[in-house]
């Protein structure tokens, strides 16, 4: 575990919220350094077995960018995304998140649970395999959540739910339970969702792991759509054809960035190669 | 709506079902809660609406103490009192006064009334009207009938007697007599009886109507203001009568001196609750008020409140137990199921973090769960509380109407109420929320506090728990093994505390100890079931192989999954357990109970009924044999004892009011206990059989003791035991016997040395051993039983009666008149050579002693005339020979100090001297001591009773002469000179034939002297000189005799020649009254004449003059006084010494101890202190008293009547025979308990008519039962008990029936994806049903065979915990039918909630089963 630097004084906690603000409205700076990640390390231990997880993984993603993580079952990209979601702790290693020019920034492994809590809810938009949408709530409902728990204004509220549902299209059904939703609108859903705080980054895991082609395609779509509207992405995923439609693709190997190479290819060419243009 | 409230909502409807069940779960438990609190309050009522009815609804009294009467003007305090907080109602009464009431017109005091208590109240007041009680009529006029309060029945005015209307309660109808009814007129004696009223003739005795008979209980009576408690006690209950407060004023007053006053203030207050707090500012008020009446405040309620509340935890603590059960397994179902659920939403929860929720967020959203459940759980559940309760209330009061209509008998009309409190119903509805709280906060805890990644991918911490894997279970072993032994000891320390009830408590059955010894089983229950899950592999393992024929293949599937969420199944098959083991263990103890009732009969009648009666001699055993019907009849008697255990005293007092232990000695007929009861268990010796052991008690001084005495003391058999026997009470005064007022009695008590005969478990019949429950309810602390013969008890009894060696003391009654000052309270003098040969003849008296006793003039301070006082100077004597015996024979002296230059060592031996000495008494020294030091070696001046003769010579200044008929002519009267030989006529002259002249002598000339006793002062002989002028038909002297206020004729004057008569006065009377104040007394002469043939006459009256006795001495001149010297100091005055008796209304009324004596030698005080009543030996002197000791204690009674007879024919006048030891001897040998063994006919009407002749004979009946009374009082009792019990455990075990469904249910579900794969790899559908339905049969067989387990043995260990030879026999049963029925609706309803969720298991949709999540 990550021991965490507490401010020993006031003075210093007054620079740090300081430095902190200054920061928070960095990211809006194209190009801007949204997710450093240095030396990332995570063991797991079950009995006698020693797993190397994460094996000094660093890694950076600006604002804007799209960034796919491949590897096979158990390379540990599941645990890297869960570390960088603040869903799990790293051994050792910095996240920082909102980097600023000199360097500085929100570094969740030194962050205490209520301000992971505060990354989570506001800077970070997780999109999970299973959707993960709360099965009693409605599509508003559920996309509405996270604004509701962060206190939002009512109209302001309401404004966004719509919007986003109408951006991911969804706009006629939102108000169906997800039982009642296909598994891409229950994706859809959950990318709405992961917006409606209007975060720094959205964090992907296996977004179309549970789709078929056709909902995986729809689902990149929106995804791309949201790093043309320069929101940064980083996306985990074992379907190598569709992380080519990412800015950059970094293979993950025991817990190793093993390779990064530069990608970028639209989503409709990397369908018309694979499936002759369909 | 919050969105967590909003999930919370949506997460209940959608899994509706589990929810739906577990609330019902939670309602059944806060239903039987609520039922058993909503039933315990209105219990509550009826108990505190029983002491309203018993006690009235007076809460406070308050009595001044400043008067023995105590007597008050109220009209200043009311205003005072009326403004204290929650003070209501305050009415005034008369009580505390006894009169004499008679049922006959021509009766006397003695032979004819009974003294009752008179209970005086204001029916017109408002106030009084809402303080009284409801009485429970027995009989009343038909005018009446439809009155409920003493108040209203007081308002009736009778034709004959106008408002003179009482009413009587039961203790004074059957003193009354048999033929007395509501309605019939009865004679009443009032306290200050005057000359109207002739105690010896009730007809002249004031007429009142009796308009109803009431129960004693039904109404407030007279309380003592210092020992409210006595209200409920027996010594408070004997005969009384209610008045209205103007009768009660002629009663107890007949003399009216408190006209508008009262004795007693009664208060009521707003609520029972309040009576300490209202109580105290009353005090606190009439302190304030400083008047000087000092006075005392009596919280009637308080005490019997706790009382009330003790009984009220008891019975609340017995049935909140299963009610608690119920909440219980609400609250263990709910965790569970919370449990589950969280399980369920793992992933829910995991994401709800991901997305930003915090950990209070998530814990939050568990809760608001939580909190609807238990909102609407509560709420109905307490809605149907007032249902169980309606069920358990109406079922309790059924049975007690039952029990009651065996009886025949009831003491109060009881309401059907449910009283629904808002504090109760608040309480009610807040345990079962809170209770859902408690229970979801630790899953919602758990819920929040696991990792998001956990949640979001479970991962299994196999490390962590190899490291635990065998503390935990080492822990639990411990609690339970633990649990096991202290429960186990906690059970037998409480059964064998149970002794010991009344020791913690003051009456009432103890709470916590019926807590520990409800809870205790409890805890080895807990404890049985924490070891058997410990090892719930090896069990499951066992139940799957049992099962294997029906499992087939899945055999290792459901092994699996029994053992897959451990603390889930074992929190399942607990709660099965749970029930089932309370259902097992109180069917073990019901059913044991139920067993041994016939034994419990046996042992607590020994006979087929009984009568309690107080009173009654044990000759009326022969009488109830010859009543239809009754084949035998033996009496017991109980009496109290102390045992010496090591040197110190076991037992109590009978004057002790606070006790823990108490020794009871059973006085039993041993041959009627071997011919009827002959099953008695010898512990020791083992080789005596019951007919020896009974003939060894038979004789001498023997006796059996208890088993448990014997264990708690070690006392063997063969070993000798003191005992101190207590024989009775002595009162002081006949009234205090009446009254049961023990505040001046004294315990008679001899000490004896038994032999322990046997040492035996116990006789039926008898309470031995643990007698605790009865007399813990009592408040009468642990008793232990001994035996011993009617034969021992005689000897003791007859041996030892009170009074000394005097059997028989008996003197002349005084003369009484008009004047209330003469001679009340002392016997006549009479010549004892009349009354010897009547001694001497009579057969049966032994010997005999004299005693010249008179209350006589003291000083001790000579030089102070006005500390004079009288006290009763005894002369006795001290060297007697023949049937005339010394007084030693007959005192009951011990002298306790001592003049040490005089020898002796007895009264007599010390008085037998020459000198002029004294012995006195203690409390003479005291009363001495507080006008100057005195002691040994002091003198006591006394005021001989010696006279010289006198002439009192006729004057101006000391005569008058009135003028009723006639005239006189020589001028006015009081000029006349008529002294000796003056030859100055004065002339009385009549002009109608008829002369009548008073003659007042005023006894001027010795004022002094006429302080004392009338009889010093006598009037001897009258002097006149006169003629009258012709002859006429008669003229005659009279003078006024002042005990009977008429005049007595002296002699005739009628003479016309001048002649010089002597005439006498009767000395056996007297004709000088005592002076009253600082007024001379006079004799009263009167000269009447009359002439058929003349008008005109005249008497001529030379000289005239009286010859009188008066005191040598002179009463202010002490130092002339012969003067004792104090040689000796004896103990106070006893009770049932005859020296100090006093008068009431002209009859003995008993000895007073508060008066003193002095002694002295017999020769000392026919010399020197009664020189006039000294004869020419001591067999001729005139004697105040004399003392007989008669051969045959039996034969007193006798002897007595034959003296009075003897007595009144040869020598005259009235006698006082008092008659020392019938009355003890008649009491002491009277049977309390009377067994009756019935032939034929019904047992309650055979009961009902040998209680008519008992009381038809003028005993009290305190109450009786029969065998079948008491079999179905035992049965009915038993039958609620276990109705109640069942009745909740039944629906306990329904809760745990939804447990296992919906653990079986929600089991399944969780498990659908493996059973979707189960079944693609080919398992069938009766595979699937076959592996849940095991499961779920096995998990409830399991909790079912540990209930039992753990039921029997918690059942067991109630039955052996129960003390032998008590008053509950218990025979060792186990239900079998019970278990086999409860296993057999197990198994049914453990198939029956498996079918759902099997089925739908067995119906899954393979495909999406396997693809889901």
């Amino acid at each position: 575990m990550i021991e965490k630097n507490k401010p020993e004084s006031n003075l210093e906690k007054k620079e740090i919220k300081k430095q902190k603000k200054k920061i928070s409205k960095s990211y809006e700076i194209d190009n801007h350094l949204i997710l450093k990640v240095e030396n990332l390390y995570k063991t797991y231990i079950t009995g006698d077995i020693k797993i190397q997880a994460l094996d000094d993984v660093n890694l950076e993603i600006r604002k804007g960018e799209f960034i796919a993580i491949v590897g096979p079952s158990g390379s540990g990209k599941t645990t890297l995304i869960n570390c960088l979601g603040a869903l799990d702790f790293p051994d050792s290693g910095k996240i920082i998140y909102n980097v600023s020019n000199n360097g500085d920034g929100h570094n969740i492994t030194e962050m205490n649970n209520q301000e992971q809590k505060n990354m989570r809810l506001k800077r970070i938009g997780l999109i999970f395999q299973f959707y993960n949408l709360f099965p009693v709530l409605t599509a508003y409902e559920n996309v509405e959540l996270p604004t509701l728990i962060a206190k939002k204004k009512p109209k302001l509220r309401k404004k966004r739910v719509n919007e986003l549902l109408k951006t991911v299209g969804l706009g006629e059904r939102m108000d169906h339970f997800p039982s009642q939703l296909s598994g891409g609108e229950q994706q859809r859903v959950t990318i709405a969702r992961s917006l409606v705080n209007d975060p720094l980054i959205l964090l992907a895991d296996e977004p179309t792991g549970e789709l078929d082609t056709e909902t995986t395609l729809q689902i990149m779509k929106i995804l791309l759509h949201l790093k043309e509207t320069g929101h940064s992405i980083l996306m985990v995923t074992h379907n190598i054809r569709i992380a080519q439609a990412a800015d950059r693709v970094l293979t993950l190997t025991d817990g190793k960035i093993t390779n990064e190479r530069n990608a970028g290819k639209s989503i409709e060419d990397i369908y018309k190669i694979e499936y002759g243009g369909h | 709506m919050g969105v967590i409230t909003k999930i919370s909502f949506r997460n209940i409807k959608r899994r509706k079902i589990r929810y739906i069940l577990t609330t019902l779960s939670l309602i059944i438990g806060v239903a039987l809660f609520g039922g058993v609190m909503i039933a315990s309050d209105s219990f509550n009522k009826i108990f505190l609406d029983s002491i309203d009815q018993q006690m009235g609804t007076a809460d406070i009294l308050i009595r001044s103490n400043a008067t023995e009467s105590g007597w008050f003007d109220p009209t200043y305090i009311e205003g005072n009192l009326t403004r204290i907080n929650h003070v209501e109602q305050i009415a005034f009464r008369v009580s505390g006064f006894s009169v004499f009431v008679s049922g006959v017109d021509n009766g006397t005091q003695i032979d004819d009334s009974t003294s009752t208590n008179v209970y005086g109240i204001d029916p017109y007041s408002n106030d009084e009207s809402k303080l009284g009680g409801t009485p429970y009529k027995l009989d009343i006029i038909s005018e009446l009938e439809n009155t409920n309060s003493i108040e209203e029945m007081l308002k009736y005015i009778d034709n004959e007697t106008g408002n003179r209307v009482i009413v009587a309660t039961e203790s004074l109808k059957i003193k009354l007599g048999k033929n007395v009814h509501a309605g019939d007129i009865v004679r009443i004696l009032p306290r200050e009886a005057n000359s109207t009223y002739d105690v010896d003739d009730t007809g002249t005795w004031d007429q009142y109507t009796i308009v109803a008979v009431v129960r004693d209980y039904g109404e407030a009576q007279f309380y003592n203001p210092y020992e409210s408690n006595e209200a409920f006690s027996l010594s408070q209950l004997g005969p009384l009568l209610f008045s209205s407060i103007s009768s009660a004023h002629k009663l107890v007053d007949g003399n009216e001196n408190h006209t508008g006053e009262y004795n007693l203030g009664v208060i009521g207050v707003d609520d029972i609750y309040n009576t300490n707090k209202a109580a105290n500012n009353i005090e606190k008020k009439l302190i304030e008020l400083d008047d000087g009446l000092d006075w005392k405040v009596n919280d009637l309620k308080t005490d019997n409140l706790e009382d009330v509340n003790t009984t009220m935890t008891t019975i609340r603590t017995m049935f909140l137990v299963f009610g608690l059960i119920a909440l219980i397994l609400s609250i263990v179902l709910i965790t569970n199921i919370f449990n589950i659920i969280r399980k369920e939403q793992e992933y829910e929860t995991g994401m709800f973090q991901a997305i930003g929720a915090s950990k209070i967020e998530t814990f939050k959203m568990f809760l608001t769960q939580g909190l609807i459940m238990g909102l609407m759980g509560s709420i109905i559940g307490t809605i149907c509380s007032y249902f169980i309760s309606y069920l358990i209330f109406s079922i309790t009061m059924n049975s007690i109407s039952t029990i009651q209509a065996a009886g025949s008998y009831s003491f109060f009309d009881m309401d059907f109420e449910i009283v629904l409190l808002p504090t109760t119903l608040i309480m009610v509805f807040s345990v079962g929320f809170i209770s859902c709280l408690l229970s979801s906060i630790y899953p919602s805890y758990k819920a929040s506090r696991k990792p998001i990644i956990e949640c979001l991918n479970p991962i299994e911490e196999k490390s962590k728990r190899e490291k635990i894997k065998f503390k935990k279970p080492l822990i639990y072993a411990s609690i339970g093994i633990f649990l096991i032994i202290g429960g186990s000891w906690l059970l037998f320390s409480s059964a064998s505390q149970t002794l010991d009830f009344a020791s913690s408590t003051n009456g009432g059955f103890a709470g916590d100890q019926a807590a520990i010894a409800m809870s205790a089983p409890t805890f080895v229950l807990i404890g049985v079931i924490i070891l058997t899950s410990l090892i719930i592999r090896p069990i499951s393992k066992a139940f799957v192989k049992l099962f294997s024929p029906v499992l087939k293949q899945t055999q290792l599937l459901t092994k699996k999954n029994i053992l897959r969420h451990r603390k889930r199944t074992v929190l399942t098959f607990c709660m099965i357990a749970l029930t089932t083991s309370y259902l097992v263990g109180m069917s073990v103890m019901l059913d044991s109970m139920r067993a041994g009732v016939d034994t419990t009969i046996d042992d607590l009648m020994g006979c087929d009924a009984r009568v309690f009666a107080f009173g009654a001699p044990r000759s009326i055993e022969e009488e109830i044999l010859t009543l239809d019907n009754i084949d035998d009849v033996f009496g017991v008697r109980y009496q109290n004892a102390m045992v010496r255990i090591d040197g110190k005293w076991i037992g109590h007092s009978e004057l002790d009011n606070e006790f823990n232990e108490s020794i009871n000695i059973n006085i039993i007929d041993t041959d009627k206990v071997l011919e009827h009861t002959p099953d008695i268990n010898i512990i020791s010796p083992k080789s005596l059989s019951v007919s020896s052991m009974l003939g060894l008690l038979k004789s001498g001084n023997n006796i059996l003791i208890s088993s448990d005495f014997a264990s708690k003391y070690n006392v063997k058999a063969g070993e000798l035991l003191e005992v101190n026997f207590t024989l009775g009470l002595t009162y002081p005064t006949i009234v205090d016997f009446l009254e049961q007022d023990d505040s001046d009695a004294q315990e008679d008590v001899v000490t004896v040395q038994m032999n322990v005969v046997a040492i035996i478990e116990k006789i039926q019949g008898f309470f031995t051993g643990s007698a605790a429950f009865i007399t813990s309810m009592m408040g009468l602390g642990t008793s232990y039983g001994m035996f011993i013969s009617w034969e021992t008890y005689y000897t003791l009894a007859i041996q030892n009666l009170p009074g000394g060696g005097t059997d028989i003391v008996f003197r002349q009654e005084p003369k009484t008149g008009d004047d209330e000052f003469i001679d009340p309270y002392m016997a006549n003098w009479v010549d004892f050579s009349q009354i010897q040969p009547i001694l001497e003849s009579t057969d049966g008296i032994e010997y005999y002693t004299t005693r010249m006793d008179y209350n006589t003039a003291i000083s001790t301070t000579p030089f102070n005339p006005l500390l004079t006082n009288f006290t009763s100077v005894v002369g006795i004597h001290t060297n007697s020979t023949g049937n005339l015996k010394s007084d030693s024979y007959f005192g009951n002296h011990t002298i306790i100090d001592k003049d040490i230059s005089y020898s002796g060592t007895t009264l007599e031996e010390l008085l037998d001297t020459n000198e002029n000495v004294t012995v006195v008494d203690q409390t003479f020294v005291d009363d001495q001591n507080r006008k100057g030091p005195f002691g040994l070696g002091s003198e006591v001046s006394i005021f001989p009773q010696d006279i010289v003769e006198y002439t009192l010579l006729a004057g101006g200044y000391n005569t008058e002469f009135i003028n009723e008929s006639g005239f006189c002519p020589d001028g006015p009267l009081d000029s006349m000179n008529l002294t000796v030989s003056d030859n100055i006529n004065k002339t009385l002259m009549s002009d109608n034939g008829l002369l009548i002249f008073n003659i007042n002598f005023f006894m001027n000339e010795t004022i002094g002297d006429f302080f004392l006793p009338a009889r010093l002062s006598q009037a001897i002989s009258l002097g006149i000189e006169s003629r009258v002028n012709d002859s006429i038909d008669s003229l005659e002297i009279f003078a006024l005799n002042v005990y009977t206020n008429e005049f007595d004729k002296l002699g005739d004057i009628n003479n016309n020649n001048e002649l010089n008569y002597t005439l006498y006065f009767n000395l056996s009377t007297s004709y000088i009254p005592m002076p009253t104040g600082m007024k001379a007394p006079k004799l009263e002469l009167r000269i009447v004449g009359n002439s058929s043939t003349i008008s005109d006459y005249s008497l001529d009256i030379d000289n005239l003059y009286l010859n009188i006795t008066k005191s040598k001495y002179d009463l202010f001149q002490i130092s002339e006084w012969p003067k004792f010297k104090v040689i000796g100091i004896i103990n106070s005055p006893k009770l049932y010494n005859t020296e100090r008796y006093v008068w009431e209304n002209g009859i003995e009324a008993g000895f007073n101890p508060g008066e003193n004596s002095v002694y002295i030698n017999y020769e000392k005080a026919r010399n020197i202190v009664y020189p006039i009543y000294k004869g020419n030996n001591i067999m001729n002197d005139s004697v105040s008293s004399i003392l007989v000791k008669c051969d045959n204690p039996l034969n007193i009674s006798s002897i007595g009547i034959t003296l009075e007879e003897d007595l009144t024919t040869s020598v005259g006048g009235s006698w006082s025979i008092v008659d020392i030891k019938s009355l003890s001897l008649q009491l002491r040998i009277s049977v309390f308990d009377i067994h009756l063994f019935i032939r034929g006919g019904n047992d309650e009407e055979v009961l009902e008519s040998v209680q008519q002749y008992i009381q038809d004979q003028g005993y009290i009946v305190l109450f009786g039962f029969t065998r079948s009374f008491a079999e179905i009082t035992f049965r009915t009792i038993i039958d609620l008990i276990m109705f109640i019990t069942y009745g909740m455990l039944i629906l306990a075990i329904v809760i745990a029936l939804i447990g296992l469904m919906l653990h079986c249910l929600l089991t399944t579900m969780s498990r659908r994806r493996e059973i979707g794969m189960l079944r693609s790899i080919g398992l069938n559908k009766s595979g699937v049903i076959r592996s849940i339905s095991g499961e779920t049969l096995i998990i409830a067989l399991v909790g079912v065979i540990i209930g039992i387990f753990a039921g029997i043995l918690q059942g067991s260990l109630m039955v052996f915990a129960t003390p032998t030879g008590g008053f509950i026999t218990v025979t060792y049963v186990i239900p079998w039918l019970t278990i086999i029925i409860l296993v057999s609706i197990t198994v049914i309803a453990a198939i029956l909630s498996s079918i759902f969720p099997a089925r739908w298991a067995a119906n899954i949709n393979i495909i999406d089963a396997v693809r889901t999540r």
